[in-house]
């Protein structure tokens, strides 16, 4: 039985394995004419092959694009993680490059079962050895994307334990780094510390109180939109800018080379192997002298895209309400960025930064020694969540909370929490618009930190069928209506929140709510 | 046969494939046609002076002495809890696998400097070989018209020779090196052969 830590990232997916209190990285293993090389990330990029109608995945995608004639034939796409939180059943992908585009839920079975051999050939793992797994996902990841995450590495065989929010899991990595793997240690640690998670694609904030071996998150808030994958677009512009090229008109082969370019000359400078960025053209396939970016003018426009990370981080400490923070832990490999620190820094003079030279193997890490050892999480919920009503017969909108801030979220294992709304319906439809916020003033109308989730059209009247297609237009006023309504809510370990809505005649409906 | 040496550029270009190797060290002249890639960032070496063989022989004792020290160290904590044990394996662990493995690309870089410099710093060059293969590190070269692998090999020139097939290594201009573990820490530069 091998337990597992894996972190699907935007850029690399990375696998870290319990053995005996190590927790050593899961190498993506490829076999070479010097013999079997070894790589710390499986790639999470992969290749269209238009020949074959195939996809490629891990070290044989980035062969593809070194053959000849691959512009012709290949097309290389990038994560599709960010695409996840779009995600509906059925839904396409890269309809602009493949013609029909491709099915999102088998794209990613395929990558899950190359990352899956790629476990089982790194010749740590058994061949045959039941696989056991505690997998990460963005804190603000909807349900559609946990699910779709989470099924797609059962099919897979492997045997999904449990799941952490990925600032959550950095946290426990982060304890244990602090007490040099000393396990009996980081289970005596006291301390809250901030997390501040800037991944390839999404960036997530927590306050997380950790007390023995207890992980409470205070608050947690994210960015879905802002990640490496901006930066490195970013620095392709300034490239373009320099060759004078249009980048949005790039055919995709060339921008998607030039985006991996990008990427690499922007982790020099996280390193601190260059302060000057340099691109040659003929690396992407065009004409043209070699162009130079400082890594000033690169930082200048990094700045604009970060400031708002920080800012959140800013809300989430202040909303935590916690007087004791001690550290700031900074994770995902874009957290590297020299001006990451800089601008953390500047914002928060007298807490201590805490950093890794690893910081892209954090949250792996932390799922791996979730897996191996009771370390208890404890998420809450960081903001209001609820739905607009209407009152007094229908004239005035006011905001119901569902769950208020600071209600404990269910351990795994546990069951889900459930509440029961009742109410007379006054409309044939009923127009279901749920939100989150951080405050609600006086009147109890949303005060700060608003944010929409799903809105949801539910028929009240027996008249029309409860799965029947239905739009806001429809919606009349009934005062006639005897009926009463009921909604369920539910909440599971995950943070899914779903709602059966039944009506009198006891016909009803079950809809997934999520952020928007 | 006639080989023509088309142009040189610094990576693998429309292959697509990071000249990882090629970024650490100088930058070639722009497609000034069969010139050497690599200019030696070291001075000028005239030749393997007593204090750096002396300086290299004392990293090696370094080294040994360490993994004494670990050792010895290793002994009286086996009779500590499992734990104790467990968390001491770990850091020898990160030590001995992630720090080297940083090491040794340090070495490695030192080395390819001296190799640059000539004939002249041979012996430093042949020395450092030496401690790096002490170290773990195992040197490789491509095989002439083995295809090109981005994995091991990072392209620094292009030929062209219309006798042999697209995409092929035809010369290995610097060796790779890569660790006990399969960790590649250099690539192999290489000269490719592009018949379009």
């Amino acid at each position: 039985m091998a337990r597992l830590g894996i972190d699907y990232g935007t850029t690399n997916t990375v696998v870290v394995c319990a053995d005996r209190g190590r927790y050593p990285l899961v190498p993506h293993v490829t076999d070479t004419s010097i013999g079997r090389v070894a790589r710390e990330v499986f790639p999470s990029m992969f290749v269209y092959d238009t020949a074959t109608a195939t996809l490629r995945f891990g070290a044989e995608a980035e062969r593809s694009l070194a053959e000849p004639g691959a512009a012709q034939r290949y097309i290389p796409i990038r994560s599709i993680k960010r695409r996840f939180r779009d995600y509906v059943d059925g839904m396409r992908f890269a309809t602009d490059a493949i013609p029909g585009g491709l099915d999102m839920r088998d794209t990613f079975r395929q990558f899950t079962r190359a990352v899956c051999t790629s476990v089982r050939t790194s010749g740590m793992i058994g061949r045959e050895e039941p696989l056991e797994m505690v997998l990460t996902w963005p804190a603000n990841a909807n349900g559609a994307q946990r699910h779709l995450t989470r099924s797609a590495f059962k099919d897979h065989g492997f045997t999904v334990i449990g799941t952490l929010n990925e600032p959550s899991a950095a946290a426990i990595e982060m304890a244990d780094r602090i007490v040099n793997g000393n396990r009996a240690k980081a289970r005596q640690l006291k301390m809250t510390i901030g997390v501040f998670d800037l991944g390839g694609g999404t960036f997530d904030a927590s306050v997380v109180r950790i007390n023995t071996a207890d992980y409470t998150v205070l608050n947690s808030a994210g960015i879905e939109t802002l990640g490496g994958d901006d930066f490195d677009e970013a620095l392709a512009r300034l490239f373009c800018e320099k060759m004078k090229i249009d980048f949005d008109s790039l055919p995709p082969f060339h921008r998607t080379l030039l985006l991996i370019q990008s990427c690499h000359e922007k982790e020099r400078l996280s390193t601190g192997q260059s302060r000057t960025l340099t691109l040659d053209p003929e690396e992407i396939g065009l004409d043209g002298n070699t162009v130079k970016v400082t890594a000033a003018a690169f930082e200048k426009r990094l700045a604009e895209l970060i400031e708002p990370a920080v800012e959140k981080l800013a809300e989430v400490i202040t909303a935590a309400g916690s007087d004791d923070l001690e550290m700031i832990y900074l994770v995902g490999g874009s957290s590297r960025l020299p001006v990451v620190s800089k601008l953390i820094a500047n914002r928060f003079p007298d807490i201590r930064l805490f950093t890794t030279d690893k910081p892209f193997t954090a949250t792996a890490m932390g799922a791996a020694i979730h897996s191996s050892e009771t370390v208890r999480v404890h998420e809450v919920f960081a903001r209001h969540f609820g739905v607009i009503r209407l009152a007094d017969h229908g004239t005035r909108e006011v905001f119901a909370p569902v769950f208020k801030a600071g209600l404990r979220l269910p351990a795994p294992g546990e069951a889900p929490i459930i509440t029961d709304v009742q109410y007379h319906p006054r409309h044939n439809i009923g127009r279901l618009r749920y939100l989150e916020c951080t405050s609600v003033d006086a009147a109890g109308k949303p005060a700060a930190g608003l944010r929409p989730w799903s809105e949801i059209l539910f028929p009240y009247d027996s008249g029309l069928a409860v799965n029947d297609a239905l739009h806001p237009d429809r919606i009349i006023p009934r005062d006639d209506l005897a009926s009463i309504a009921v909604e369920t809510y539910s909440c599971d370990s995950d943070g899914i929140i779903t709602v059966q809505i039944r009506r009198s005649d006891g016909q009803s409906r079950t809809f997934e709510v999520f952020r928007s | 046969m006639k080989a023509k040496t088309k142009k040189v550029i610094r990576s693998a270009a429309k292959a697509g494939v990071k000249p990882v190797a090629a970024r650490t060290v100088a930058k070639p002249a722009k497609k000034s046609a069969a010139k050497p890639v690599f200019k030696a960032p070291a001075p000028n070496v005239q030749a393997p002076e007593k204090s750096t063989t002396i300086a290299l022989e004392s990293i090696r004792k370094e080294v040994a002495a360490l993994r004494t020290q670990l050792a010895k160290n290793m002994t009286p904590v086996t009779s500590g809890t499992l734990e104790e044990v467990d968390a001491l394996r770990r850091v020898l662990n990160d030590l001995m696998e992630a720090r080297m493995n940083n090491v040794i690309r340090e070495l490695v870089t030192i080395r390819n400097a001296a190799a640059s410099a000539g004939s002249n710093a041979r012996q430093v060059t042949e020395q450092m070989d030496a401690l790096l293969a002490d170290l773990g590190a195992m040197k490789f070269e491509a095989e002439r018209l083995e295809y090109v692998d981005p994995l091991i090999h990072a392209v620094t020139r292009e030929v062209t020779d219309t006798s042999l097939p697209d995409g092929v290594v035809t010369e290995t201009i610097r060796p790779g090196f890569y660790t006990g573990h399969g960790i590649v820490v250099a690539k192999a530069l290489v000269a490719v052969n592009r018949r379009a």
